[in-house]
C-alpha cells in the first residue's frame, strides 16, 4: 500500500514539475536569449529558419551594455513608466482605503446598491469603461496626456473591493476599543486597520502595480505620442526593430514585476483568495 | 432620551462611514457611472453627430454588420472551448497539489508567476515557438506530423487558447485550491471509513461541494478571457486571421478610425452581456445556499 | 528550516538593493557615456551666394564639408532625421557629390544625391562613418 502511493506521488511530482517547467520556460528562454550574441540572434530568430536553443552558443553582455550603459534613453523610460506605475498605485492605496473602511465597517443608506456597482464595474472587460473614459477625456482634452491614463487608475474600483473584504474580517472589538481610547476615525484607519490587513494592503499593492506595469491598452488609446509609452508597449515596439535588444528590454521589463513578485508572493495568493465572492 | 442619542450617534456613524466612502464613489461617478451614460445617450444618436435620436437603429446596424458577427463568434467560441479547457486544467493541477506534498508552497508560487509577466516580453517567446519554422513546427516534424503554419491561420485559434491557460491557470489554481481547502476533511474520512474508493470519493464528495466556487470560477474565467485580447494584439497585430477576430478587435479597430457610435454600441452590448452574466451567477450563488454578500 | 528562510530572505533584500542601486547608477553613467560616444556635429545647409561671379542657388557648402572617399570621388555628410524607437534622432548619410566650382572658401556642389535643404556636417571628424547617430551642435 505504501509503494503504491508512494508511485502515486512520484507520478505527481513529475507531472507537477513538467507544468511548472512549462510555467517558467518563457522567461527562462527570454533571459538566455539576451545573453546571446547578437549575430546569433539574427542568424537563429529572424532570418530563414528558425534554430532553437536555450544554451546561448556565443555568450556576450553587448546586448546589456547598450541597454544600461550605452542609450539613457532605456532606462529612462524604464523609470517613467515606474513613476506612473507608482503614482497610480499611491492614488489607489488611499482611495482604496477609505473607501474599503467605508464599505467594511459601516452601513448607510444605498450602501448595498453602491456595492453592488462597485462589483459590476471591477468585472467589466476593458473595453467597456475604455470606450466612455475616452469619450469624455476628449471632450476635456485630456487625451493624450498622462492623466488620462492615471486618473481612471487610480479610480478603478478593484482595490476598494478588495480591502473591503479584507477589512470586513477584522474584528470589530477591536475597533470599540480604540473608540473608548478616544481615537477619531482617521486614527483607527492609520493606525489599527491598515497595520492589522496589512497583507491585503500588499496584496493591492502587487497587483494593482503588475496591472499598470503591464498594461498596454489605455496608453495605446489614450496616449497618442509614441514616446510617452511605458515601458509594456514599449517592448512591443522594439521587438520589431531590434530582436537581440528586445530580449535585453524584456529582461528589464521583467525585473521589477519579479522583485515584487518574490517579496509578495504570499500577499498575491491571498489576495486572489479573497476576490472569492464566495 | 437614550432612544434619541442613539439614533444620533448612528447617523454620525453612516455618515462618517459615508465620507470615507466619498472619494471612491466620486470616483466611480465621474469616470466610469457618467462616462457609462453619455456613452449610452451616444448609442442612441445618429452618426454624424447631430444628435437625433435614433432609436435602436444604431443598434440593429452593428449586429447586421459582418464584422461584429464574425466577432462575437469568436468571441464565445472563444470562452465555450478556453473557459472550460483551463478550468479543468486548473482543477487536475489544483487536485494534484491538494495532497500537500512538500513542495507544495513552491509549486502553488511558480504557477502563479506567469500572471506577473508583462505580456510584450513573453510574446517573444511564443513568436518564436510558433513562427513556421519554429520549435513547435520542429518537434512535430520529429514526431512525424506534418508541420502546419501556426500564427496566420486558423490554428491561431489553439495558440491563444495555450497562451491564456497559460497565463491564467495560475489564477484558476489558486482559486480552486481554496475551494478544495474548504471541504471537510471529516467527509473524506468517512467515506473511507466507508470503504468508498477515490473516484467515487471525489464524485460523490468533492465535485458536488466545489460546485458554488465553480460558478464564480467559470464567471471570473470567461472575464479574464477578454484580457486575452492583449496577448491577441501583441502577437497578431490589429487585423489578425479571421479565427481569431474578437470583439476586443472590433472594439480596437473602430478606436482607430474614430467611429464613436460604434464603439458606443459596441461597449454597451458587451456591457449587457456581462452584466446578465453576473446576473445569472448572483442568482445561482443565492440558489446553492450561501449566505448574502 | 527557520534560518533558510532568513537567509533567503536577506540574499533577496541584498539582490533588491543591489539591483536598485546597479540601475540608477546605471541611468548616469550611461547618460555619460552616451554623450562621450555619440559625436557633435555642426551642419549647415547649402546657401545662395556668387562664386567666380556666377550665382548659385542652394548649392553652395564650405569646403570644410567635402572630403575624398575611395576612387578619389568627393563626398559630404548629409544629416537626416528619423524616427527612432525614442522619438526623433539624427544619423549620417554619405553622399556623393561633384564640385561644379569653388573658390578658396566655399564649394558648388552637384548631383542629385544631395538637396538644398539638406543639412550638411562642417568639419567632419575623420572618426565619423556612415549612418552613425549624432547630435547637432547648438548653433
Amino acid at each position: 500500500m505504501k509503494k503504491k502511493s508512494k508511485c502515486i506521488d512520484i507520478i505527481i511530482y513529475a507531472v507537477l514539475i513538467l507544468f511548472g517547467a512549462a510555467a517558467l520556460f518563457p522567461v527562462i528562454f527570454i533571459a538566455a536569449s539576451s545573453l546571446m550574441d547578437e549575430s546569433e540572434v539574427i542568424r537563429s530568430y529572424v532570418v530563414g529558419d528558425m534554430d532553437f536553443h536555450i544554451i546561448p552558443r556565443s555568450f556576450s553582455l553587448n546586448g546589456y551594455l547598450e541597454v544600461f550603459l550605452y542609450t539613457p534613453a532605456y532606462l529612462m523610460k524604464f523609470w517613467k513608466s515606474m513613476l506612473l506605475s507608482t503614482v497610480i498605485l499611491a492614488g489607489q492605496l488611499v482611495i482604496s482605503c477609505l473607501g474599503g473602511y467605508g464599505f467594511a465597517k459601516f452601513s448607510f443608506r444605498g450602501k448595498n446598491v453602491i456595492f453592488f456597482f462597485v462589483i459590476i464595474l471591477m468585472m467589466m472587460p476593458l473595453q467597456v469603461t475604455l470606450v466612455p473614459n475616452y469619450i469624455v477625456f476628449e471632450r476635456l482634452g485630456l487625451i493624450g496626456s498622462y492623466a488620462s491614463v492615471i486618473l481612471p487608475g487610480v479610480f478603478s474600483t478593484f482595490g476598494v473591493f478588495l480591502l473591503t473584504q479584507f477589512f470586513s474580517s477584522i474584528p470589530n472589538s477591536i475597533i470599540e476599543a480604540a473608540k473608548l481610547d478616544g481615537a477619531n476615525q482617521i486614527q483607527i484607519l492609520c493606525r489599527i486597520i491598515v497595520p492589522y490587513a496589512k497583507s491585503g494592503v500588499a496584496s493591492l499593492c502587487i497587483l494593482n502595480f503588475i496591472d499598470t506595469w503591464n498594461m498596454v491598452e489605455q496608453p495605446l488609446i489614450f496616449l497618442k505620442d509614441s514616446t510617452k509609452y511605458p515601458l509594456s508597449v514599449f517592448l512591443a515596439n522594439v521587438s520589431r526593430e531590434n530582436l537581440s535588444i528586445s530580449f535585453v528590454c524584456g529582461i528589464l521589463a521583467i525585473l521589477p514585476v519579479f522583485l515584487l513578485f518574490l517579496y509578495l508572493k504570499d500577499s498575491l495568493i491571498s489576495g486572489i483568495e479573497n476576490t472569492n465572492l464566495k | 432620551m437614550n432612544k434619541m442619542k442613539t439614533s444620533k450617534l448612528a447617523r454620525k456613524e453612516s455618515l462618517t462611514g459615508f465620507l470615507f466612502c466619498l472619494p471612491s464613489i466620486i470616483g466611480m461617478l465621474v469616470f466610469f457611472v457618467v462616462p457609462f451614460c453619455l456613452c449610452l445617450y451616444m448609442s442612441f444618436t445618429e452618426s454624424t453627430g447631430n444628435g437625433r435620436f435614433m432609436g435602436l437603429k444604431n443598434y440593429a446596424e452593428v449586429l447586421k454588420s459582418a464584422a461584429f458577427r464574425l466577432a462575437a463568434g469568436n468571441t464565445l467560441k472563444f470562452i465555450v472551448i478556453a473557459v472550460p479547457a483551463i478550468i479543468l486544467v486548473s482543477l487536475f493541477i489544483a487536485l494534484l497539489l491538494y495532497k500537500k506534498l512538500r513542495g507544495y508552497h513552491f509549486f502553488r508560487t511558480l504557477f502563479v508567476f506567469p500572471l506577473v509577466l508583462p505580456t510584450a516580453s513573453v510574446v517573444l517567446f511564443f513568436q518564436i515557438i510558433f513562427a513556421e519554422t519554429g520549435l513547435l513546427n520542429h518537434v512535430l516534424e520529429f514526431l512525424g506530423i506534418t508541420p502546419t503554419e501556426w500564427i496566420n491561420s486558423p490554428n491561431a485559434f489553439y495558440v491563444l487558447v495555450i497562451l491564456y491557460i497559460w497565463k491564467n491557470s495560475g489564477y484558476n489554481i489558486i482559486l480552486s485550491l481554496s475551494a478544495l481547502n474548504a471541504i471537510p476533511k471529516s467527509y473524506y474520512e468517512a467515506a473511507d471509513i466507508d470503504g468508498a474508493s477515490k473516484s467515487v470519493q471525489f464524485f460523490k464528495i468533492t465535485f458536488p461541494l466545489i460546485m458554488p466556487y465553480t460558478f464564480f470560477i467559470t464567471v471570473i474565467s470567461i472575464i479574464n478571457s477578454f484580457k486575452s485580447f492583449r496577448e491577441a494584439f501583441l502577437l497578431f497585430g490589429s487585423h489578425p486571421n479571421k479565427s481569431i477576430y474578437m470583439l476586443q478587435h472590433f472594439m480596437n479597430n473602430n478606436f482607430q478610425n474614430l467611429n464613436y457610435i460604434r464603439l458606443a454600441v459596441g461597449a454597451i452590448m458587451i456591457f449587457i452581456a456581462i452584466f446578465l452574466l453576473i446576473l445569472i451567477m448572483f442568482r445561482l450563488r443565492v440558489k446553492s445556499g450561501d449566505t448574502e454578500l | 528550516m527557520r534560518d533558510k528562510m532568513t537567509v533567503a530572505k536577506r540574499i533577496l533584500n541584498i539582490f533588491t538593493v543591489a539591483v536598485v542601486i546597479a540601475l540608477l547608477s546605471c541611468t548616469f553613467i550611461s547618460k555619460y557615456v552616451f554623450d562621450m560616444r555619440t559625436p557633435v556635429v555642426s551642419v549647415v545647409k547649402p546657401a545662395s551666394m556668387e562664386i567666380n561671379g556666377e550665382m548659385y542657388y542652394n548649392k553652395v557648402i564650405p569646403k570644410s564639408a567635402v572630403f575624398v572617399g575611395s576612387e578619389s570621388k568627393k563626398y559630404v555628410y548629409v544629416v537626416r532625421e528619423r524616427n527612432g524607437l525614442f522619438g526623433n534622432e539624427f544619423y549620417l548619410v554619405t553622399a556623393e557629390i561633384t564640385v561644379n566650382a569653388e573658390n578658396e572658401e566655399y564649394a558648388v556642389m552637384g548631383g542629385r544625391n544631395v538637396s538644398g535643404n539638406d543639412n550638411i556636417v562642417i568639419q567632419p571628424d575623420s572618426a565619423l562613418e556612415s549612418t552613425d547617430v549624432v547630435r547637432i551642435a547648438a548653433e
